[in-house]
């Protein structure tokens, strides 16, 4: 599926267990070979702080290869849960 | 050039060809969510712009292979001779 970026900003992402993780924000891009690197998710869920043994975050970066499916939504591996905030 | 860069702050940046054309501002990147990978600029054409030479979406912007794309920096520089001629 090809997706425009501005489309894909605000997509809600979900953990394949189906518990609501944030909103992706942004990508992040290798500008040499165009490859994404990792996602940006903002918005992210009070419980869902928790289960990562995080206070307060203001949003992850997660691998591209901690990405299952994007499509209306986005699903995450269960490798997120060694995922690092950002900032 | 930096090793990763965010993509909204790519949007809105010049693009400017290899032979110091300003082609338009950079206004969306399409990106193939399968396998992570940008495949496309869109760009919103400078008002001197030959939109004949490029390939365009069906609002007019320009579609550029992100296989031109030679530097990203505080302009995007893409190869001339990689931009398809519709």
């Amino acid at each position: 599926m090809v997706s425009k970026l501005t489309e894909l900003a605000g997509k809600d992402v979900f953990t394949e267990e189906g518990e609501r993780v944030g909103a992706l924000k942004d990508i992040t891009i290798d500008p040499l070979t165009g490859k994404v690197l990792a996602i940006l998710i903002a918005d992210v869920g009070k419980e869902f702080f928790k289960k990562l043994s995080l206070e307060d975050v203001r949003g992850l970066s997660i691998p591209f290869k901690g990405v299952r499916a994007i499509s209306d939504v986005v699903i995450l591996k269960n490798t997120i849960y060694n995922s690092r905030p950002v900032e | 050039m930096a090793d990763k860069v965010a993509g909204r702050d790519l949007i809105g940046r010049n693009v400017v060809s290899d032979r110091g054309t300003i082609i338009g501002r950079l206004s969306d990147i399409s990106v193939e969510t399968t396998g992570g990978k940008v495949t496309m600029l869109i760009v919103k054409p400078g008002k001197e712009i030959d939109v004949k030479r490029f390939r365009l979406s069906d609002n007019g912007e320009l579609l550029i292979p992100f296989k031109a794309v030679k530097a990203v920096k505080d302009v995007l520089i893409v190869n001339e001779n990689g931009i398809p001629f519709s």
